[in-house]
């Protein structure tokens, strides 16, 4: 909100200082309330609502402007006043305004791809400044890092989870770590006033909060002996859920909250601003659970994520150095559990923002060459006015005007079309970065901190004023060099700085076309893969599939069998409506939320030695995915041999497994893995390893991304399953014979309708699940493509331009071909070869670019490589397309040249 | 070859005129402006604020007209400027006023040049419909 009013004050500085005392108030009030009023309607229409009062208070302002300095303005300067800097700069502006409002189709032009380049350019800045740039808001932000487990040496995101003992070891053996905490996600259920809720939080050690020097703003954080076994449980608020369960009363403080049955009292609360680097959507955090106790918990349960805080003058070197060496220690002590692994250092910032760094500094890129292209034309277009302006620079030099000071004219002109371009560019600015927020930036990490503040707006007025200075420059330049007596005579017309600034304009177009192929081709490398990525086989079939995730109430449904039959109940609950014809359940759906990677190996195999481990490179663990019998049926899995799951494979029966041909491919080598036994070593004491015969082969599922191959996975019956962790919450899914429009409702009643004390949540299609996961590609895709889209159209207004000024000039050359008996076709060649030259040296220059710089984009490709030719020849194509009719059209004007007329004015 | 005057040379002339002519007629304002005409006619019921200007076209022109507040505001600076409206000084209720608007009203001035541009353009309509266009 802040940011907002700050904005609206700037945008006020465009008008006139007396308007600004007389209505200014008045008229910043009006604005929030017109903005105000868009925000009644859709989404669409507010955008255009709110576009559209934003740019006519902008352009109101631009215009009240104008009219005051044209009122003090006079012809004539007094001279009592000339010759202080000041004023002859007033000067100019002055005349640089009269200008522009003698040549109103000029200056929208101009100042509209200017508007459109800086605003983008700030939109997409302003997200980089939040995202990548600002340090995080804790104290000393480089002394937080976090611990990652590393596999072989090798850091992997699905592997990088550590040991709770592990950890506890790591905090009591390094002396380069002020303070280690363990985290491990906890979305308990919230019951209370009002229908149970489920919440996002975490369970932390005591010294969470010390890491990152946050203040409680009341109560407490947790104390050293919170970190102690069976101390009470405790629970620390986010600022959110403070103010909207408590409404922000201070004495929330000692009150307790009753979470998945069990009373937690709340000892504080953190700052509105504190962002948890695991994710901003935690809203509480619990002090070790009693669960957490490193004498029964194996090393080998790779289940929780580490965060510390380096000691006093530590590097981040010394500190890795002291890692290694205590797990050196482990590795002697616990050799069983330590062959492989170790842990690796990365700070915090890293950690979060690695992800989307590349993507954001690529499109930071992509819209500073839309900049280059816009101000590339705003220069051309100048140059050619220069040039028409010739007889008048020529006149004001010969009546004895320094070249200094006929420079310093034509730059403050271009310099203040770029200031209105960049003041209109503002709102066009906060439009976009509003819009890039509410149309896919959600996953983006640090959301909460992207938005227009001094930083931001240092940039916009920076880049107006460099990119006004430098192309100014360059146009200003060629038109004062030339030979001024020749031009005063031939009338200004032609060969004023022709060859010179004909030879500038030809050189900017031609980077203008290069630049926007470099970008073409960019926007269809990732079209293409992104199109590759939405055909790739997920390995089921996600249409007319929905899905719902269940929690059973606290302390309900404590006996196994009571599990089975209610996802017995459910699943027959949801089968029988109406337009359903199969509905199953797993513990993690694909592609959502939840991995779960267990030691698993063939019974008819000895158990591997430690050396053999250490030189084993296949897959460690395998996905083990929990699920009903028909969930392979709603799905749509295919099952490969074998059978699925049957109503047959309960508590009773002979413990079953059904693997994924990755699993078959990779552990049955040549061999048939349909009655072979295999184990899951538990990492938990508390549970049994049990023995299990394979039943089946099922196709193999992308179970994080469609972009990651799908992991080897093995799946259990339900009814089998001794970890109620594993069984307890599902996912429904079920398929639909029709469009699920009204199931989701039916749905949840059906759910109800067998124990209406479950909690409910996440009820989705499967396709959206599918779709989420390209999100993120899809919005860059999206954005460079429509960059590449506007810099075709700036580049193809340069090159009209060029090709029209060039026709204009030759319009008696042209009369007396035609004169001459020339046909429309050697007049359409003559003219249009011109612009095909540069057309082609365009193209050859950003072909050659864009082999050069699209590597950059390899990490953020999927199935191509990065000098993938169909994109580089569709883009080279649509290109030319274009660039033959904006030639074609200036070119038109040629052929209607009347000889006679133009013979005549000879 | 002398350019024809565009919108913009008008703004910025009329934006100015006032200072340097006080002696300007009704003719000299004609024709005017969409958005000053219709603030005029807007304040012929009464004295309003500006944002009761705003309301009180929208329900003038059914809604499709909705004066920005940046064009709104500019042209209430014109109007003052051209002596067509001024600032009242009378108020309503001032239980009902919120102290910080400022009221405007119609000049005689204002009223002559209302009256003269909703002429010129009856005449207008006259015109058009005696062609046949209209028929």
């Amino acid at each position: 909100m802040e940011a907002r009013q700050r904005m609206f004050r700037l945008l006020l500085l465009l008008y006139p200082p007396r308007f600004r005392r007389e209505y200014g108030g008045e008229a910043l009030r009006q604005l929030e309330a017109d903005l105000l009023e868009a925000n009644d309607s859709g989404r669409l229409r507010r955008f255009i609502e709110g576009s559209v009062v934003l740019l006519d208070f902008t352009l109101a302002g631009v215009l009240e402007r104008f009219a005051s300095l044209g009122s003090r303005s006079r012809p004539v300067s007094s001279p009592s006043r000339g010759g202080g800097l000041m004023s002859t700069m007033l000067q100019d502006v002055r005349f640089a305004v009269r200008g522009f409002l003698k040549r109103p189709g000029f200056t929208v032009v101009a100042v509209a791809s200017l508007a459109l380049g800086v605003g983008a350019n700030t939109a997409i800045f302003s997200v980089a400044n939040g995202v990548l740039f600002k340090p995080l808001p804790y104290d000393e932000p480089d002394r937080v890092v976090q611990l990652l487990g590393t596999i072989r040496g090798q850091l992997s995101r699905r592997h990088s989870w550590l040991a709770y003992p592990e950890i506890q070891d790591l905090r009591e053996g390094t002396k380069a770590l002020a303070q280690v905490s363990a985290v491990q996600w906890w979305d308990p259920i919230l019951y209370g006033s009002g229908e149970p809720a489920r919440i996002f939080g975490k369970g932390v050690s005591a010294c969470f909060f010390e890491i990152f020097g946050a203040q409680p703003v009341v109560g407490r954080f947790f104390l050293p002996e919170e970190e102690e076994l069976n101390h009470e449980p405790v629970v620390v608020l986010s600022y959110g859920l403070w103010q909207q369960r408590f409404g922000g009363d201070p004495g929330a403080v000692g009150q307790t909250l009753d979470l998945d049955g069990v009373r937690y009292t709340v000892v504080g609360v953190v700052p509105a601003g504190f962002v948890d680097p695991f994710g901003a959507e935690a809203l509480i955090w619990r002090a070790r659970p009693p669960e957490w106790d490193a004498t029964r918990l194996a090393r080998i349960n790779h289940s929780w994520r580490a965060i510390g805080r380096l000691a006093e003058g530590v590097t981040l070197e010394q500190a890795q150095a002291d890692v290694d060496r205590v797990w050196s220690i482990f590795r002697r002590e616990h050799p069983e559990s330590h062959s492989q692994d170790g842990a690796r250092l990365i700070r915090a910032k890293e950690w979060l923002v690695g992800d989307v760094e590349t993507a954001i500094l690529i499109l930071l890129g992509s819209v500073g060459l839309v900049l280059l292209i816009a101000c590339a034309n705003v220069a051309n277009l100048f140059l050619t006015r220069t040039i028409v302006r010739g007889r008048e620079i020529s006149l004001r030099s010969a009546l004895g005007a320094s070249r200094g000071r006929i420079v310093r004219q034509l730059v403050s002109e271009v310099c203040l079309l770029f200031v209105i371009g960049g003041a209109i560019g503002l709102p066009v600015a906060w439009l976009g970065m509003n819009s890039l927020l509410a149309l896919g930036a959600q996953d983006l990490p640090r959301l909460g901190e992207v938005g227009i503040d001094w930083v931001v707006l240092g940039f916009t007025l920076g880049i107006s004023l460099l990119s006004g200075l430098i192309f100014g420059l360059a146009a200003a330049l060629p038109a004062v060099r030339s030979d001024l007596a020749a031009a005063l005579q031939m009338g200004g017309r032609s060969l004023l700085g022709d060859r010179k600034s004909q030879r500038v304009r030809a050189g900017l177009v031609v980077a203008e076309i290069a630049l926007a192929l470099l970008l073409l081709a960019g926007g269809g490398l990732l079209l293409r893969s992104l199109w590759i990525l939405q055909r790739t086989d997920p390995g089921f079939q996600p249409e007319n599939v929905l899905t719902l995730r269940v929690y059973p109430t606290a302390g309900s449904y404590t006996e196994p069998d009571e599990i089975t039959s209610l996802y017995q109940d459910l699943t027959a609950q949801l089968a029988s409506i109406p337009g359903v014809t199969v509905a199953g359940a797993i513990n993690f759906l694909p592609m959502w939320a939840g991995q779960n990677c267990e030691f698993v190996w063939r019974d008819d195999l000895p158990l591997p030695t430690r050396e053999e481990f250490a030189e084993y490179d296949g897959p460690t663990c395998l996905e083990v995915r929990v699920v009903t019998p028909d969930y392979f049926e709603a799905m749509g899995i295919s099952v490969v041999r074998g059978r699925g799951f049957t109503e047959n494979d309960d508590g009773g029966a002979p413990p079953v497994a059904v693997i994924s041909a990755a699993t078959a491919d990779l552990g049955f080598r040549g061999e048939d893995p349909l009655g072979k036994r295999v184990t899951l070593y538990e990492t938990r004491d508390y549970l049994p390893n049990v023995s299990r015969q394979v039943v089946g082969v099922v196709s193999n599922v992308r179970q994080t991304s469609l972009a990651a191959e799908g992991v080897p996975a093995i799946y259990f019956a339900h009814a089998q399953e001794p970890d109620p962790d594993r069984r307890r919450v599902m996912t429904l899914t079920m398929r639909a014979g029709r469009d699920l429009t009204d199931l989701a409702a039916r749905a949840r009643a059906a759910v109800w309708q067998v124990d209406d004390n479950i909690t409910i949540d996440f009820v989705q299609p499967m396709t959206s699940v599918v779709s989420n996961t390209v999100a993120q590609p899809r919005f860059r895709t999206t954005l460079v493509l429509i960059f590449g889209a506007v810099a075709l159209v700036l580049a193809m207004v340069g090159v009209a331009g060029v090709v029209g000024h060039a026709v204009s000039q030759r319009i008696p050359e042209i009369g007396i071909r035609i004169a001459l008996g020339a046909s429309d076709r050697n007049i359409y060649a003559a003219v249009m070869g011109h612009g095909i030259k540069l057309t082609v040296a365009g193209l050859l220059l950003g072909v050659g670019g864009a082999l050069l710089s699209t590597k950059v984009l390899s990490s953020l490709l999927y199935g191509i490589p990065t000098n993938d030719p169909v994109s580089f020849v569709a883009a080279s194509a649509l290109l030319v397309a274009i660039a033959l009719v904006a030639i074609w059209v200036p070119a038109r004007r040629a052929v209607r040249v009347d000889p006679v007329k133009t013979l005549n004015a000879e | 070859m002398e350019r024809p005057r565009s919108r913009t040379d008008v703004l910025a002339e009329v934006g100015t005129r006032v200072k340097t002519d006080k002696s300007q007629t009704v003719d000299d304002l004609l024709p005017l402006k969409p958005a000053l005409y219709l603030i005029l006619l807007a304040l012929t019921e009464g004295d309003r604020h500006g944002y009761g200007l705003k309301k009180e076209i929208i329900s003038r022109t059914d809604g499709r007209v909705k004066l920005g507040a940046g064009t709104l505001y500019r042209s209430i600076r014109q109007l003052v400027d051209l002596g067509l409206i001024e600032e009242s000084s009378q108020r309503p209720d001032p239980a009902l006023d919120d102290e910080r608007r400022r009221y405007f009203r119609l000049t005689r001035f204002g009223r002559q040049v209302a009256l003269a541009e909703t002429e010129r353009l009856a005449d207008l309509v006259r015109i058009a419909q005696s062609s046949r266009l209209a028929g």
